[in-house]
Parts: C-alpha cells; sequence; structure tokens
C-alpha cells in the first residue's frame, strides 16, 4: 500500500461519523475542512473556469478541503514552473497548475500536480478533447488528480441518468436525461406521456433499461445510446418492472407477477430465456445484483414487512438481512462489494438513504428526509447519488460522499427529478 | 375475503338516477361512453416514434453517441401527436368508483362493499362488459416496491369482484405505483386520497 493509499484510509476512519452532523450542510462548494487541503492555479480565464470545474469535482468527493484560487502567493509560478520558495507555509499540501491550449483542432489540457510537503512534482498529464469540450477535460483532470492523491479512481467523468417530470400546456411529460456526473449538459433520450421510473445502466455503459407505461402497463425497455434502438423485455404483453443487470451485463434481473404473486425472474439478454428466481407468498422486488454476480438482494414482504433479504443464484432459500426496521427498500450493491446502500424508514416517520457493510454488518445512516429514496453508487463505490423530496414538495437529486462529510443538492436546470442512476464508468 | 350478496341490475340503476350530481353523471357518460379512462389516448406507439434533434450541427440522426462516448443527439419522443393529456385521471375519475386503502394495506374496507356489488353488478348484467382495475399507493415508500403495492390492491378488488360472480377475462388489472397520485403534495390528508384502486367501466 502505498502512502497515498495509506493517506485515503487514515481519512476514511472517521466513516461516516460525521453523517448525522452533515444533515444540513449543503450547497457545500470548499469541501470539507478536515480534507486534503488544496489549490489550483489559475490565472487566464479559460484556467479560472477549469479550475472551478475541477475544484467543484474534488470537494464533492469528500475528501477534499479546496482553496480558493485567491489564496496561491503572488508568483505561484514562474517560468511554467512553480516557484516553490513563494509557498513556503501555504496552508495547502498540493498545487495543481494546468495549462489550456487549442492543439490541432482539439483542446488540449496540461495538468501538473505539485506535493507541496514533499516539495516535488506527483504528476504531470496531457489531456485532449473536442473543442467545446472543456468541462469533459476538467473531470478527467479531477479524476486523475483524485486518484493520484487518494489512491482511489475519481468517478467525475461519468454521468447520470434520471427521470424529469414537466407539465406541458396541461399534459404531463415524462423524460429520460442522460447528464454529466455535475449535473451539465443533460440531454433527453426518451419523452413520454406516461410514467418512466427505474432507469439503470448496462455495465458497458452503452445502454439503459428502464420503466415504461406507454403501453398502459408497466414494462421494462432496453434502449441503446448508440442508435437508440429499444425493446421490451422479457416480451410484450406482460407486465415487467425493477430492472437490474448482472455485473456481466448478459442478464436482467426483473420482477414479474405470477399467479397474482409478483415475483424475480431472470433473463438472459443473449438468448431471451426467463428464469423464476423466487417463490414467496408476498411481493419480491427491487432485485439487486452482488458484486460477483453470485447472488441478489432484493426486497421482500414475505416476513409481514417490506424487508431487504439476500439469495444466492443456487440457494433455495432466502436469508432475512440484519437490519433493524420495518421498512427496508431498494438495495444497491457498490462495484467492489463492500457496501450497500439501500432506503430504510426512520424514526421521524420519513425515508432516509443507508449503507450496510455486510462484512463488519455496520450500518450507517446516510440521510433523513421525508423522502429519500433510489440510491445509486458512483462507479467507484466512494459517491452516491439519491432522490430527496424538500419541504415544499420539490423533487431533486442529492451527492453523498460515502464517509456522510458531503451532502449536497446536484445542480440540474430542470425540477422535478427523480430515479438517479450513476453510470460505470466510461470506456 | 368479505361475503357479498349478489345483486341485481336495479341497484345499478338505482345509482344512476340517485345522488349523482349532473358533472359526474356527464363524467361517467364520457367514461361508459369512450371505453376508457379520462385521459384515454391511443396506446403510445413505439412506431410513431420520431427522433428529436438537439440542435447540434454535429448531430446525425438515430446516432446517439460520438466515437468518445459523448451523447449529440436524443429524445426519442413517444408523445402521441394529438398530444392527449397524460397523468392523473384526477378531477375526471369518478369518485364513486374509487376504493381507498390504509398506509401500506391491501385490504378492502367493508364500507367499500357498496361499490364492489355495484361494479360486478354491471358486468353480470353486460356480458361483453369489461372492468378496468388501476391500483395506486401513496408516495411514501421506494417507487417499485408501490408498483408491487398497488398491484396487490388492484388484486384484492378483482378477487371480491370474482367472488361475487364476474367473469375473469372480464376484469383486468394494472398497478401505477405512486407515480399518477390523484392529488399531489404531502400529509396524510393528500396521501389517503392517492392510496386507491379506481374502477374503469370499459365497454
Amino acid at each position: 500500500m502505498n502512502t497515498a493509499c495509506l493517506r485515503a484510509c487514515a481519512l476514511l476512519l472517521p466513516l461516516f461519523a460525521g453523517a448525522a452532523q452533515a444533515e444540513f450542510r449543503i450547497d457545500i462548494e470548499q469541501g470539507v475542512e478536515q480534507g486534503i487541503p488544496i489549490v489550483l492555479v489559475a490565472y487566464s480565464e479559460s484556467e479560472k473556469k477549469l479550475a472551478e470545474v475541477v475544484g467543484a469535482d474534488l470537494a464533492r468527493s469528500g475528501f477534499f478541503n479546496v482553496l480558493d484560487p485567491g489564496t496561491a502567493p503572488p508568483a505561484a509560478v514562474s517560468r511554467g514552473d512553480l516557484n516553490w520558495d513563494a509557498w513556503d507555509g501555504h496552508l495547502a499540501e498540493y498545487a495543481v497548475m494546468a495549462t489550456v491550449s487549442p492543439g490541432a483542432g482539439r483542446l488540449q489540457l496540461d495538468i501538473r500536480l505539485f506535493d507541496l510537503l514533499a516539495g516535488k512534482a506527483v504528476l504531470a498529464r496531457r489531456l485532449s478533447a473536442k473543442p467545446k469540450q472543456l468541462r469533459r477535460l476538467a473531470h478527467q483532470a479531477a479524476d486523475a488528480l483524485h486518484e493520484q492523491i487518494t489512491g482511489i479512481p475519481g468517478a467525475f467523468d461519468t454521468r447520470i441518468a434520471y427521470i424529469g417530470q414537466t407539465r406541458e400546456a396541461g399534459r404531463i411529460r415524462y423524460r429520460l436525461y442522460v447528464a454529466d456526473a455535475d449535473g451539465h449538459n443533460p440531454i433527453a433520450i426518451l419523452t413520454s406521456p406516461r410514467p418512466l421510473l427505474s432507469p439503470v445502466w448496462s455495465p458497458d455503459g452503452m445502454s439503459l433499461a428502464y420503466v415504461s407505461f406507454e403501453a398502459k402497463r408497466p414494462q421494462v425497455f432496453l434502449q441503446s445510446l448508440r442508435d437508440a434502438n429499444r425493446r421490451a423485455l422479457p416480451g410484450s404483453g406482460r407486465s415487467s418492472s425493477a430492472p437490474a443487470f448482472s455485473p456481466d451485463g448478459r442478464r436482467l434481473a426483473l420482477a414479474m407477477t405470477v399467479d397474482g404473486d409478483m415475483e424475480i425472474f431472470i433473463y438472459a439478454l443473449d438468448t431471451g430465456s426467463l428464469s423464476r428466481f423466487t417463490y414467496s407468498a408476498g411481493i419480491d422486488t427491487e432485485p439487486a445484483w452482488e458484486a460477483d454476480g453470485q447472488g441478489l438482494v432484493f426486497t421482500s414482504d414475505r416476513g409481514g414487512k417490506p424487508k431487504l433479504y439476500r439469495q444466492g443464484l443456487r440457494d433455495a432459500q432466502a436469508r432475512m438481512l440484519p437490519l433493524p426496521g420495518n421498512y427496508t427498500t431498494d438495495a444497491v450493491v457498490s462495484t467492489d462489494g463492500r457496501y450497500l446502500a439501500f432506503v430504510q424508514s426512520t424514526e421521524t416517520g420519513g425515508y432516509g438513504v443507508a449503507l450496510f457493510e455486510p462484512e463488519s454488518e455496520g450500518l450507517f445512516p446516510l440521510s433523513s428526509g421525508t423522502l429519500d429514496e433510489a440510491p445509486s453508487f458512483a462507479p467507484n463505490g466512494f459517491s452516491l447519488i439519491y432522490a430527496s423530496t424538500t419541504r415544499s414538495g420539490e423533487q431533486i437529486l442529492m451527492l453523498a460522499s460515502h464517509n456522510g462529510r458531503i451532502r449536497q443538492r446536484l445542480p440540474l436546470a430542470h425540477s422535478d427529478v427523480r430515479e438517479p442512476a450513476w453510470s460505470p464508468y466510461r470506456r | 375475503m368479505v361475503s357479498l350478496p349478489t345483486l341485481e341490475g336495479m341497484l345499478m340503476r338505482r345509482f344512476f338516477s340517485r345522488t349523482v350530481p349532473p358533472l359526474i353523471l356527464v363524467g361517467l357518460g364520457v367514461v361508459l361512453g369512450a371505453c376508457g379512462v379520462p385521459e384515454e389516448e391511443p396506446p403510445a406507439a413505439v412506431e410513431d416514434s420520431k427522433i428529436l434533434l438537439e440542435e447540434d450541427p454535429d448531430a446525425v440522426e438515430g446516432v446517439a453517441l460520438d466515437d468518445e462516448g459523448n451523447i449529440i443527439a436524443g429524445d426519442l419522443d413517444i408523445s402521441s401527436e394529438d398530444g392527449s393529456v397524460a397523468g392523473t385521471a384526477a378531477g375526471a375519475t369518478d369518485q364513486g368508483m374509487t376504493i381507498y386503502f390504509d398506509y401500506d394495506s391491501t385490504t378492502v374496507k367493508p364500507r367499500f362493499a357498496e361499490i364492489i356489488q355495484r361494479a360486478t353488478a354491471h358486468l353480470q348484467n353486460n356480458p361483453a362488459g369489461r372492468l378496468r382495475l388501476e391500483g395506486h399507493t401513496d408516495e411514501r415508500g421506494t417507487r417499485a416496491y408501490n408498483l408491487a403495492l398497488g398491484e396487490r390492491r388492484a388484486q384484492s378488488v378483482r378477487d371480491m369482484i370474482l367472488e361475487l360472480g364476474a367473469l375473469a377475462e372480464q376484469v383486468d388489472w394494472v398497478s401505477y405505483g405512486e407515480e399518477l397520485p390523484a392529488v399531489t403534495g404531502q400529509g396524510e390528508g393528500i396521501w389517503r386520497q392517492n392510496r386507491r384502486v379506481e374502477i374503469i367501466l370499459e365497454e
């Protein structure tokens, strides 16, 4: 384990301790005071713009205390290099220099990361993208910086899918959006007059499964992002809901009704075969694959109340997860399998998102709103996005760092949004 | 299961001749005559869908991702051309044919027995008649689970109607979960109006 990783682990020690206090901390722009102090040196307009996006990314991760670029010392840089003397005694532990230049038809970004305590440059990287894609470059730079300093890959150059609802000339329209992970560049990829819900990404990031009511009953659809082709699964005519891709992307778990009872099925995407997974007198739905693809966690009310159960693919019986309360639902597993995020009812009659660590059986509440739901992990497993409802009834998306230190509203151009799903890494 | 007496068509006629305000009668006429829910519209046909291109000079029709994985065109629009109102039937639904439930409950309360008798009588008097039961929940709890809960509510009503003597093929059901609230807002006063099964008479 290198020092960067040790450093990250030290930060993880007070894991979740701050969750309760973080309750009302929203719209945090600078990160957390306990975080690693870092400053982005920016002079030109493009550098300032870049620093703004990179800084916001790093601050959101919960690992960093992003200092205002104005705190960089005068003469921070001399002759294209860091002027080390000027940084003596500076609060920051890391400094970043970034230069944007138009290359041959492409935007070029050179970033350099300096460890001020060690007194040396620790990262130099050149990134390029199409013109007008400065934001994407900034997210890639943030990913590189995050990984270099914490040992954990950043998940900033990723996307989110979510459902939005609008009323247009008296008509309700439901839209499936795909946006950058920071909420910018939202694009509707489906518009429907009837409800849409439960979007999930295929592991290759090239398609989305979701539920559409366009045929006046819930049906799982699979839509390609490459060519907008879409088809109903497992076939037209039957209701289906709650899709979940297996980690290898070859199977889809979903809920269907048999003999008046909702059960979980597994649909093989290549062969089209459908196999029943649960057999219980009671609702079984909201399947979530374990990271190794060997079992599913799902919601069942077979015991009277909706609770989370776990069942291996070869098991005949499901086992209830050791979680307190009368309402634990909508589980999702981080890609490394370390955490399970789910929704639980709270003492105040609301619903909050919590994390469960199966190995230690540790339970860590992350939020407790009136109606927090639909948690989804970033592909690095260290951030979550979930849906929340404000006291005035507005539906918003929230971002939370794994350690509960950061919880902030995802800024979006439109309101009434829900059902977020974080994409895998881009290939 | 509550055991209920079978009723004659008289009950149905009595219902129409009494208590019903003119507006609701008009609404019910629409429901009975137009064969469906007030928000009825042709099934959203995927074949009719079109891709709405963003105003992006690089956009290529039918291509949603470029070689670097950036989405450059999107929005498959499956809204129908005539654009009828989607969403809840709030305000247009026949309140007299709606059954309400307690929180997280699928039990039909005795006071709704008369509605179920009325619906059954309609089917028995019209062998070609059909019912569509739409199950709904309030906004509390997760959406996929609420789909299941709404389905179970619709099934509770269906079971009672069949027990009274209607034919299985006369009764269709669907759950909308929490997606189509009758009333938007928060608090028990709102929620109790949304935990419901709407009985929609079709031809």
